[in-house]
């Protein structure tokens, strides 16, 4: 779709929309190539992003560093919910939905923008982004959160007979009362995308690399305990803190944690199946 | 000198969880997971009730010794009012 003299389209993250608009016709086909299964034309968008893309002795120049661990501000005196990025030179406006980013030319700068302003806006839907593989099998929404290495991926590459939603990045809402698992473009070690489709969580699971198939159900104590330090959450508000904090003993609270101890076969399903 | 405990709202988010509680500092992201006691203390501290009240209801509550409690809880109080999580004054306070 082209507005004027610029590229622009619209993705469905976890049922939220967002308009990308730049432009650079070279980064949206980069882009249009990445986000291909979250494509949402169509859409009445609740969110904007425009991009600028750097040339490249502009990037040079540019004091800012590029690492996965941006710095966030967030001033609510000006404009209400403004949040200023200091990583990739990004803002987003919560109140309006609107954000800018000015970048080089490459889609994971989109992406790791994309994953801060999701981190935000889904806390009012109540939802979170959590670092997790998650799956659909027969229906039912599987999340393994784990460090790297924990084997996220090596989890998803076990299921062959499930669904990839992501094997880095994990989009949890709340649909219908329901903690609902959705697919992502935030991807890992695969390189690939999730589809881009949810299914009720059944059950979250903490993997452990071990020499036998084991499954230990966790108090949700225990659970929330090895959740938090997974949450995706950029923003240093107290507020924003809180709520994401409830939200998360919410979900421990009604979606069964287990402790899986795994071989790196496909046979953990059993045990899974079994819990 | 006794003084009153309360949490420190402002920067504190608290849940009790399977009977104990998990308090975030939300100034620094860090979380607590207490005890049962740990947990009696924490519920304790409304910010009317001074240290040596909550050291009385311990001992009443978990059948502890008072000189345990005293230099338990003291400590225990001390450490988290270091950390941010509760607030001691020497005077009641609002809230908590």
């Amino acid at each position: 779709m082209v507005t004027g003299n610029r590229n622009s389209l619209t993705l469905s993250i976890g049922g939220i929309s967002t308009v990308i608009s730049s432009e650079s016709e070279e980064f949206m086909a980069q882009t249009k190539e990445r986000y291909a299964k979250f494509f949402a034309d169509g859409l009445d968008p609740a969110l904007k992003i425009e991009l600028e893309v750097l040339a490249p002795e502009n990037v040079q120049r540019s004091p800012i560093s590029f690492g996965e661990s941006p710095e966030v501000s967030l001033d609510r005196s000006k404009g209400g919910s403004t949040i200023a990025w200091h990583g990739l030179s990004g803002k987003f406006d919560s109140r309006t939905g609107e954000g800018k980013l000015r970048c080089p030319l490459s889609p994971a700068s989109l992406n790791s923008f994309l994953r801060f302003v999701y981190s935000l806006v889904l806390v009012k839907e109540p939802g979170f982004l959590v670092h997790a593989s998650s799956l659909i099998r027969n229906g039912k929404g599987y999340v393994f959160p784990g460090e790297s290495g924990a084997g996220k991926t090596t989890i998803a590459q076990l299921s062959p007979d499930s669904t990839l939603l992501t094997d880095d990045i994990s989009l949890v809402k709340i649909v219908n009362g329901e903690f609902t698992a959705f697919g992502t473009p935030f991807w890992g070690a695969l390189a690939i995308g999730g589809e881009n489709i949810s299914a009720p969580i059944t059950g979250v699971y903490f993997p452990i690399k071990d020499r036998k198939n084991c499954l230990k159900r966790l108090k949700p104590k225990q659970a929330l305990e090895r959740l938090l330090p997974h949450v995706v959450f950029f923003a240093k508000d107290n507020e924003f803190s809180k709520q994401l904090f409830m939200l998360c003993c919410d979900f421990v609270t009604k979606v069964p944690g287990y402790e899986l101890y795994f071989l790196p076969q496909s046979s953990f399903w059993r045990c899974v199946d079994s819990g | 000198m006794d003084k009153y405990v309360a949490k420190n709202s402002d920067q504190t988010a608290h849940r009790i969880v399977d009977g104990e509680a998990v308090v975030v500092n939300l100034k620094d992201s860090t979380f607590q997971t207490l005890n049962s006691v740990g947990t009696f203390i924490w519920q304790q501290a409304d910010g009317r009730t001074s240290v040596k009240e909550i050291i009385q209801r311990v001992c009443q509550e978990f059948e502890v010794d008072p000189d345990t409690a005293d230099k338990d809880c003291s400590e225990f109080i001390g450490e988290l009012a270091n950390k941010g999580l509760l607030v001691l004054s020497p005077h009641p306070l609002e809230g908590g």
